[in-house]
């Protein structure tokens, strides 16, 4: 079992972001959530590691089960959502590395902090930087890298905790088009060891290079959701219309 | 200004030296353990504690040092029931009532110039350790705070220096500081000009000294961002 949502909603305010979502996500796919912005993409996607709490619904992910329906006690989904979040890993827009840190204290700080032995945690960072490609830039500043290395970088960090599930919002949309590729490679590499993936984008070029599967969201509804076929042939008129512009 | 006359005020004003280095570090060390707290219970929100809080900013930063001074060693001799206490002892000391008032305002401005820095690190970052499973409370204290006190170390030096010169006002309360035999030297030889100047020129050099000190840390703590 992958991912299982059933009749998620969210609302801010007045303003209702997410109305009944439901879809399901295989364990070990790449799914792209696709969308204009506004469409609700992103706060679906932090809604799977409770950055954000839906007001209804249920969800599955990473063995552990939700049910937002009948209101729900503070501290202690706070207590699960710590837990959640070390089995499902998440990359931002900006990177969001801790800047005071080196690299390597980046990588090794939280599963250290949650009681790896240190000597474990650094071999564990530096083999995941070499995977990554940054093996020199273990004792660099975030500072000094590019936004291409800086991405890498907190990669590398989601991966520290062998996570089930790993979250990417817009994970390329601050980086030059030249530089996408890089993350693009490292998205496919991880596909292939079986992690299940998710990524936000409304870049269309990169979601057909790493979709093995797609969601395309409208004002806060599922408009499409299927296979990577679907690029080629959409079955809705809206998504169609989304790719062509 | 004699240089024989210098010869003789230097060694009796180098007395009050030790006081005043004695005060400004107590202070210092007490201001900045208190305005940690502060700042813990200003950012995580722990409510009737983040009201007093507020209430010691309002009040330190809003009244003259000196009235805190006076107030601190002065007030509890007109409450007899003070007098039976065990903080008596302490009450009663100008070095401490100095000490205190010293380090109560300067947590007031610490705390301040943190939660200040706090707010100043991006949600991004606050976001970041969430994501990698940490509690709040972890956040705050393994992530959050060490950055931001990085950021708020060249302001907080400023505010060091600023206590060391706030202590000449512990004269007032016949502590023998630096300004203390500064001022009896004065009113034993009325070379006001000469004892004055000398006694500035001591603490320009104090400042000087803190204030390379400060840089030299600021740069190993800053180094992330050139």
């Amino acid at each position: 079992m992958g991912i299982v949502v059933e009749s998620l909603s969210k609302a801010f305010g007045s303003t209702q972001v997410l109305k009944d979502i439901s879809f399901s996500i295989p364990r070990g796919e790449t799914t792209v959530l696709l969308g204009a912005s506004g469409a609700g993409k992103s706060t679906l996607l932090r809604m799977l590691n409770l950055l954000e709490t839906p007001d209804q619904g249920t969800m599955k992910i990473a063995d552990m089960s939700f049910n937002f329906s009948n209101g729900h006690d503070n501290k202690h989904l706070n207590k699960q959502a710590c837990a959640l979040r070390r089995k499902v890993g998440m990359v931002f827009q900006q990177y969001n590395l801790w800047p005071h840190m080196t690299v390597l204290d980046n990588l090794i700080e939280a599963p250290v902090v949650q009681g790896m032995p240190k000597k474990q945690a650094i071999s564990k960072a530096k083999e995941l930087l070499e995977r990554v490609g940054l093996s020199e830039k273990a004792e660099a500043w975030p500072s000094s890298l590019s936004g291409g290395q800086q991405q890498r970088v907190a990669i590398a960090r989601a991966l520290m905790l062998s996570p089930d599930v790993l979250l990417f919002d817009e994970p390329t949309a601050a980086l030059d088009p030249a530089i996408t590729n890089q993350v693009v490679e490292v998205i496919k590499e991880l596909s292939q060891s079986g992690i299940t993936q998710v990524v936000v984008t409304h870049e269309v070029e990169f979601a057909r290079k790493i979709a093995s599967k797609v969601i395309y969201l409208e004002d806060g509804h599922i408009v499409e959701d299927g296979s990577s076929d679907h690029f080629a042939h959409p079955q809705t008129e809206a998504f169609r219309s989304y790719l062509e512009h | 200004m004699m240089p024989e006359s210098l010869q003789e005020y230097l060694p009796q004003l180098l007395k009050g030296l030790q006081t005043t280095l004695e005060l400004t570090f107590a202070s210092l060390l007490t201001g900045l353990v208190l305005a940690l707290l502060f700042t813990l219970i200003l950012s995580l929100r722990f409510k009737p504690l983040e009201w007093l809080v507020r209430l010691q900013i309002l009040l330190f930063t809003g009244t003259p040092l000196l009235i805190q001074i006076f107030l601190i060693y002065y007030g509890p001799t007109q409450f007899p029931i003070l007098q039976e206490t065990v903080f008596w002892p302490l009450l009663s000391e100008p070095w401490f009532c100095a000490m205190l008032a010293l380090a109560l305002n300067s947590a007031a401005y610490s705390t301040q110039l943190f939660k200040g820095a706090i707010d100043a690190v991006s949600a991004g970052e606050w976001e970041a350790a969430l994501a990698v499973g940490m509690t709040r409370s972890q956040s705050l204290t393994r992530i959050i705070l060490p950055h931001a006190f990085r950021r708020a170390l060249p302001a907080y030096g400023n505010e060091m220096i600023l206590v060391m010169k706030g202590t000449s006002l512990a004269s007032t309360i016949t502590l023998m500081d630096l300004m203390g035999y500064a001022a009896r030297l004065n009113a034993q030889t009325y070379d006001t000009l000469t004892v004055f100047t000398l006694a500035g020129l001591i603490y320009l050099t104090l400042t000087g000294i803190l204030t390379l000190i400060v840089r030299f840390i600021e740069r190993k703590a800053l180094a992330f961002s050139n």
